[in-house]
């Protein structure tokens, strides 16, 4: 009998040393560990609350040429008419955007209106929906007009792109 | 010795207890992220009538490309670099030409590339400088003002 209580005991006193080691080993660094100093700073007093971009100068526009963006593909959805995009006349020209997209086999997808510069797209209705796939060498067509009664037809330009048309 | 032997096994057990922290396995979680090529490239509004010749520059002020490729820019549907001219009551046309070089020099083709850009600079690569040579109009063209248009074709292909 006094031998199995001394055996418990012992059985006892080894799980308390091993969660004791647990416990040490898991707070060493807290306790003994090289403390970080944290780094601190003034704080700007010229901060204003962030309301979002702003505009910032980017030099003088020449008024002679047009900017025009382009990218490097497009996503559809399958089988849809109605797509969600992103075309856009940058606000610093000087002239209308007729904006249209075809196929590489000249099958026109989309045409829009004069786009006045700082006006964009959002929505457009193609012309037919496409199955799914990748359409290389598409083109997004930038026709430019002067922003005068006659109209006049300026340089324009054609972005090749890839319509990637996703389920 | 029984002493001895037990002190030694409760020994090691302490000091092996203190080893398990430290033995953690890290994991690591893969993000996945991909952004499209964009710019913005800055074109001649038109190609004007003029007794001198006259210099354009195609450029670029914007560019943000993918690795391995690059943006070129070249005109469409040019033969032998010649640009018809229209006046603006309709009621005559004129020649130019175009080229990459003074004086007539390197004519410009639906194939010739006139300016290329790549990463995220605009500064001009491969030797291409933007830059279009309009000749003076040809003689005995008639009184008024002369314009045209030329479409830039803007590709991103493989460097």
């Amino acid at each position: 009998m006094k031998k199995t209580v001394k055996n418990v005991l012992l059985a006892v006193i080894v799980l308390l040393l091993v969660c004791g080691g647990v416990f040490v080993g898991m707070n060493w660094n807290n306790w003994f560990g090289e403390k970080d100093t944290p780094a601190t700073g003034q704080v700007d007093k010229k901060a204003e609350d962030w309301t979002g971009e702003q505009e910032v100068y980017t030099g003088e526009k020449n008024t002679d040429t047009i900017d025009i963006p382009g990218f490097d593909s497009m996503t559809f959805k399958a089988d849809a008419a109605e797509q969600a995009v992103n075309l856009y006349n940058p606000k610093q020209n000087t002239c209308y955007f007729k904006m249209s997209l075809y196929l590489k086999d000249d099958t026109k997808l989309w045409e829009s209106n004069l786009v006045e510069p700082g006006k964009g797209i959002y929505e457009m209705e193609l012309l037919q929906s496409l199955p799914a796939g990748s359409y290389e060498d598409a083109i997004l067509k930038y026709e430019c007009f002067a922003m005068d009664e006659k109209q006049t037809p300026l340089n324009g330009s054609e972005i090749k792109l890839t319509l990637k048309v996703m389920e | 010795m029984k002493k001895k032997i037990t002190a030694g096994i409760l020994s090691m057990a302490l000091i092996s207890a203190m080893a398990m922290p430290v033995m953690a396995e890290d994991k690591n979680m893969t993000v996945l992220y991909s952004q499209g090529s964009t710019y913005i490239v800055s074109i001649p509004e038109t190609t004007l009538s003029q007794t001198d010749e006259v210099v354009q520059t195609v450029a670029a002020t914007a560019m943000n490309i993918e690795p391995g490729k690059k943006l070129q820019v070249s005109i469409n549907g040019i033969t032998d670099g010649t640009v018809t001219l229209t006046r603006a009551d309709q009621g005559a046309t004129t020649t130019t030409t175009v080229s990459k070089g003074s004086n007539k020099t390197d004519l410009i083709t639906g194939d010739t590339v006139i300016a290329e850009f790549k990463n995220q600079t605009t500064k001009f690569i491969n030797g291409t400088d933007g830059k279009l040579y309009f000749s003076p109009v040809e003689e005995g063209t008639a009184a008024g003002n002369y314009s045209g248009s030329i479409t830039y074709t803007l590709a991103i292909v493989d460097e």
